[in-house]
C-alpha cells in the first residue's frame, strides 16, 4: 500500500506551508522517521518525516510553493508497487483549484528495480521489549540488543532505563530533592522559538540604550485622533499605533537598523515593516505592518487590529510573518518599567517598551508629574554601532515627544 | 584460528557438535566407547519411546471400540517389540555414522581422558590425538540407589531394564521422575503390577504442582499404584521376590513384594577415569565446572551435557554443543537456560517450558494465569484425550515466563510456547496468532486468551 506524505498541520494556526528543499528525490529508498523534506510556515522551519519505511515514488510539490495543510506532497511505497498518480493529483486539483496549474517536479512514477527494503527500519526487538519501550517512551533505536543478531530482550531496555535514569524525570521523586510535577514536551514551534532565540543571543551581540521619553505630547494626540479615527475605522487608536509610526519613520534615517545580516554582508531593506511581538500561549508569534513609515495613524491602527486579531485565531499567512524587518515589543500592560529583548532574527534591531508611569520630572528648575516611557534599543552590534543606536533612539525620542510630523 | 577439535562423546551433546564443526572446516576427531548416539539414542529417549509408542497404540485399538471398531483379544509379542524398537535404533546410529562420512569425521573407538589439555589418549589402544580445543562430552550414568540393599540383586537401573527378555510379572520404581513414570507405565501396559515409591510429596517433583497432580491422577485412574512422601529404609529378597520396606508420610512402617526393582532416582555425570586434574578441568560436586560459554577451567577446553549436571536432557546437551561448537568457531555464544522444554511422553503427555507458578509468584511476585481445559477441545474429544493447558505471565507485559500442557500430543505443541519464550513473547502474540482448527494447538491460543481476558471455549 503506497502511503501518502501530508504536509501537517503544526499546530496553531497553520494554513500553509512552503517547500523549501527536498532531502529525497523519486527513487530514493527511505526509512521510516528519516526526513523526506524541509518546509517553513509562520515562525517555524520544519522537516517532514516519511510515516514508514520505503521508496519515494512520487514528489507532488516544487520547491517554494505553497501548499495547504493536509495536501499530499510524496509517496512512499514498495520499489514494485503500481502507483496511481492522476489519482492523487485529481484530488489535489479539486481540493485546491487556485494551486492546480502549478507544476509538478517529477510527474511520473518511475518504477523502481526492486531491492530489499533498507535495514534497520524493523527493529529486531521482542515482543515484551516493545511493550516496556513504548510504556516508558522509548526509542528503540538507541537500545543495543545483547540477543542472537542483536535482538533487543527485555532485560536491555531495563539497562537502558537504568543507564539513563539520571536525567529521567521518572527518577528523580526518589531523589527526594527536586519533585518533577508534569513533563511537557517541547512542541515544534516552542523548539523553533528556542532554536531561533538562542542562536541570536549566541550570534547576535546585543548592545543596550535606554532612554526616558515623556509621553505627553503623545498621549495629547492619541487622545486628539481617538473620535476621528473611531468614526473612520472602528479602531480606537492606541499608543503602540504612535510607537509604530514613530519608529518607522525615524528608521527612514537609518537604514542601518533596517537591515539584515546574511553571510557577510548587510542587506538594507527597502521596505520598513514594524513587526509587533503578539503573545500567545504557545509562543510568540510577531506580525508585521507592511511599509509603515508611508502609511497614516489611522491605517496603521486599522492594519494592527486586524494582525492581532488574526494571530489570536491563527489565520495569518507566511507572509505576514516573514516580512517584518524591525520589531517593536511592548510590555506596558503590565507594571514592567523597563526591559530588554532579543533581536529577532534575521533583523537587526529590536526596541522593548515598557509602562507609561505618572512620575516626577524636573523641567525648568520645577518638578512636574509628566507621563513617562522607558524604551530600551537593542541593536545587533556587529553591524550597528552604539553611537548610531544611540542617534536613532534620540531621533525616535524626539519624535515622540513632538509627534506632529507623525501625522 | 581453531583447526583440530576432539569430542570425547558420541551422545546427543558430542555429535552434533561434531557435524557443526565439521561443516566450518574445522578437522574433527570424535572417541566413542560404544555406539554413536550416546544414552538418548542407545538406551534413553529412543527405546524407551519406541516402547511406549507400542502401549499408545495397544490402548488405542483396544479403545477402538467407541468408533465401532471390533477387535478380538490384542495381544503383544515383546520380543518382536524389543526387535523392532532395535531396528530403529540401528537405523538411526547407522545415520549418524554416514552424516559423520559426509562430513569427513573420524571416529575413534575407545576410552578417551586427558594426557594434557590438548592431547587426548584412547586407553583401549594407546593411540593420542592433538587438537586446538577440545569438547568432554562424556554423559552421565544412572544414580545407584543409596540406601541398604540398594545394590543387590534383582535391582535394575534404566540401562539394564531395557535388557530385560520377558516382562516381569511385577515392578516397584523407585523415583517419580520422568524416567520412573514412563517406565513404569510401559511394563504397566505390557502386564506388569507396577508400584512407583517417590520420597517427594509429589510425582514429578520438580514440575508444576497441578502437572504433577493431574499425571499420578491418570496414571492411578489406569491402575498403577503411587506412594509419594515415603521414605525408603531398606530392599530385601532375592531375584524375582524383591522388598521393599519404607515409612509412609504418617510413620507407618509399610512392606512391599515385587519381582524386581528399578532404581530411577536420577543420573550421575560420567568424570571417572578422565584425568581431569591433568587437563587443568575443574569439577565440583561430580559435576564439570563451566562458563555460560561452555568452557572449563582449563581453556580451550569445553564441556557440554550431562557431565556438567543442569537438566540433563538430550536438547540441552545438544544445544550446549552448539554454544561450544559457536565459540571455539569464534563467535561468542552464551546458554540461556530460560526456555528448556521438558517432555514426558506417557499418556497422558506432559510437557513445561519455563517456570512453575510456584517458582513464578517467587520471582514476579504477580502472575496472571491463564488455562483451558482439553475437554473444551474439539480435536481432544476425538482423539479421546484429557488434561490442560496453562499459560503463566508476569503481570506488568504479560510476558509468557511458564508454560505447563498435559494431555495428548502436548510434548509436540510446547515447542510454539518454547519459541514464544525464546522470543520473550507476551500472552497477545498466542492469543491473537491465528490456531488451526480443529487442532489440539488451540489449547495454546485459548489460555493465552483467557489471559487477555476472553475465555472462548471455557467457562
Amino acid at each position: 500500500m503506497a502511503t501518502e506524505v501530508t504536509i501537517p498541520n503544526l499546530g496553531y494556526t497553520m494554513r500553509v506551508a512552503k517547500i523549501i528543499k527536498w532531502l529525497k528525490s523519486v527513487g530514493d529508498p527511505v526509512e521510516a522517521n528519516e526526513t523526506l523534506l524541509e518546509i517553513e510556515t509562520d515562525k517555524v522551519a520544519y522537516g517532514i518525516e516519511s510515516p514508514v519505511v520505503g521508496f519515494v515514488r512520487a514528489i507532488l510539490a516544487n520547491i517554494d510553493e505553497e501548499v495547504p495543510v493536509g495536501n499530499t506532497v510524496a509517496i512512499i511505497g514498495a520499489a514494485d508497487e503500481k502507483i496511481d498518480l492522476d489519482l492523487y493529483q485529481k484530488r489535489e486539483k479539486e481540493a485546491l483549484p487556485s494551486q492546480s496549474d502549478k507544476p509538478v517536479v517529477q510527474k511520473e512514477s518511475i518504477p523502481i528495480a526492486p531491492q530489499p527494503l533498507p535495514t534497520g527500519s524493523f527493529i529486531l526487538a521482542s515482543p515484551v521489549a516493545k511493550k516496556m519501550a513504548k510504556e516508558k517512551g522509548i526509542d528503540l533505536s538507541l537500545v543495543k540488543g545483547s540477543g542472537r543478531s542483536g535482538r533487543i530482550r527485555m532485560t536491555d531496555v531495563e539497562r537502558y532505563l537504568s543507564e539513563s535514569k539520571p536525567v529521567r524525570a521518572e527518577a528523580t521523586p526518589t531523589s527526594g530533592l527536586i519533585d518533577v510535577a508534569e513533563i511537557i514536551p517541547m512542541t515544534t514551534m516552542r523548539r523553533t522559538i528556542a532554536q531561533r532565540l538562542s542562536q541570536s543571543s549566541h550570534d547576535a551581540p546585543h548592545f543596550y540604550l535606554c532612554m526616558d521619553v515623556d509621553m505627553t505630547e503623545s498621549k495629547r494626540l492619541c487622545n486628539s485622533l481617538l473620535k476621528k479615527v473611531e468614526m473612520k475605522t472602528q479602531v480606537r487608536l492606541s499608543l503602540n499605533d504612535i510607537f509604530i509610526k514613530a519608529a518607522a519613520v525615524t528608521l527612514r534615517d537609518y537604514p542601518r537598523l533596517n537591515a539584515r545580516l546574511r553571510s557577510d554582508q548587510i542587506e538594507v531593506l527597502r521596505s520598513i515593516n514594524i513587526g509587533l511581538a503578539v503573545a500567545l500561549p504557545e509562543g510568540l508569534i510577531v506580525p508585521a505592518i507592511e511599509k509603515a513609515d508611508q502609511k497614516r495613524l489611522w491605517q496603521i491602527a486599522q492594519e494592527r487590529k486586524d494582525l492581532v486579531e488574526r494571530t489570536r485565531q491563527g489565520t495569518l499567512s507566511l507572509s505576514e510573518i516573514e516580512r517584518g524587518t524591525f520589531t517593536i515589543s511592548s510590555l506596558g500592560i503590565y507594571d514592567i518599567r523597563f526591559f530588554t529583548s532579543i533581536i529577532n532574527p534575521p533583523q537587526a534591531a529590536i526596541l522593548s517598551i515598557g509602562k507609561i508611569f505618572d512620575r516626577p520630572v524636573a523641567k525648568n528648575g520645577e518638578i512636574i508629574i509628566r507621563p513617562i516611557v522607558e524604551i530600551t534599543l537593542a541593536i545587533d552590534h556587529r553591524i550597528i554601532d552604539g553611537a548610531v543606536g544611540a542617534k536613532f533612539l534620540q531621533d525616535f525620542k524626539d519624535s515622540l515627544e513632538d509627534p506632529n510630523l507623525l501625522v | 584460528m581453531v583447526k583440530k577439535v576432539v569430542i570425547i562423546g558420541g551422545g546427543p551433546g558430542g555429535y552434533p557438535a561434531a557435524l557443526m564443526l565439521a561443516q566450518k572446516s574445522v578437522k574433527v576427531t570424535l572417541i566413542e566407547r560404544e555406539k554413536l548416539g550416546g544414552t538418548c539414542l542407545n538406551r534413553g529417549c529412543i527405546p524407551t519411546k519406541v516402547m511406549l509408542h507400542a502401549t499408545h497404540l495397544l490402548r488405542e485399538i483396544k479403545s477402538g471400540g467407541r468408533f465401532g471398531i471390533k477387535t478380538q483379544k490384542v495381544t503383544l509379542d515383546f520380543s518382536q517389540l524389543l526387535r523392532h524398537r532395535d531396528q530403529i535404533v540401528e537405523s538411526l546410529i547407522k545415520g549418524i555414522e554416514s552424516l559423520f562420512q559426509m562430513r569427513g569425521i573420524q571416529v575413534f573407538k575407545g576410552t578417551g581422558f586427558f594426557e594434557t589439555s590438548r592431547r587426548v589418549k584412547i586407553k583401549e589402544t594407546g593411540e593420542a590425538v592433538e587438537a586446538d580445543a577440545v569438547i568432554l562430552a562424556t554423559g552421565s550414568i544412572p544414580a545407584p540407589l543409596n540406601i541398604q540393599g540398594g545394590n543387590g540383586e534383582g535391582i535394575l537401573n534404566s540401562d539394564q531394564v531395557l535388557s530385560l527378555k520377558v516382562v516381569p510379572p511385577s515392578m516397584i520404581v523407585i523415583g517419580a521422575g520422568y524416567i520412573g513414570l514412563e517406565f513404569a507405565q510401559i511394563f504397566h501396559c505390557l502386564g506388569s503390577r507396577v508400584i512407583v515409591i517417590e520420597m517427594e510429596n509429589q510425582v514429578l517433583p520438580k514440575e508444576d504442582s497441578e502437572v504433577a497432580t493431574a499425571l499420578e491422577e491418570a496414571l492411578r485412574q489406569e491402575g498403577i499404584t503411587i506412594i509419594t512422601g515415603a521414605r525408603l529404609k531398606e530392599i530385601s529378597g532375592k531375584e524375582g521376590h524383591k522388598v521393599v520396606r519404607y515409612l509412609t508420610r504418617e510413620g507407618k512402617e509399610v512392606s512391599l513384594e515385587a519381582a524386581c526393582i528399578l532404581g530411577a532416582v536420577g543420573r550421575r555425570p560420567r568424570i571417572e577415569g578422565l584425568n581431569l586434574p591433568g587437563a587443568g578441568v575443574q569439577a565440583e560436586n561430580g559435576k564439570i565446572v563451566v562458563t555460560p560459554s561452555m568452557e572449563t577451567t582449563s581453556k580451550g577446553v569445553y564441556a557440554i551435557g550431562d557431565v556438567i549436571g543442569g537438566f540433563m536432557l538430550a536438547h540441552v546437551a545438544t544445544a550446549e554443543g552448539h554454544t561450544a561448537a559457536e565459540n571455539i568457531l569464534g563467535n561468542a555464544q552464551i546458554m540461556d537456560y530460560t526456555a528448556v522444554p521438558r517432555c514426558i511422553y506417557t499418556y497422558p503427555e506432559v510437557a513445561s517450558v519455563g517456570l512453575t507458578e510456584i517458582e513464578a509468584k517467587n520471582r514476579y511476585g504477580k502472575i496472571r494465569v491463564g488455562s483451558f481445559p482439553l475437554q473444551a477441545s474439539g480435536r481432544a474429544r476425538i482423539i479421546d484425550g484429557g488434561g490442560f493447558a496453562k499459560i503463566i505471565t508476569e503481570d506488568r507485559y504479560k510476558k509468557i515466563v511458564g508454560v505447563h500442557l498435559v494431555g495428548p500430543h502436548v510434548t509436540e505443541l510446547i515447542a510454539e510456547a518454547t519459541v514464544g519464550l525464546n522470543l520473550e513473547c507476551t500472552s497477545e502474540e498466542i492469543a491473537f496468532s491465528i490456531h488451526p482448527h480443529p487442532t489440539l494447538s488451540e489449547i495454546l491460543m485459548e489460555a493465552a486468551l483467557s489471559i487477555e481476558g476472553y475465555k472462548v471455549h471455557s467457562a
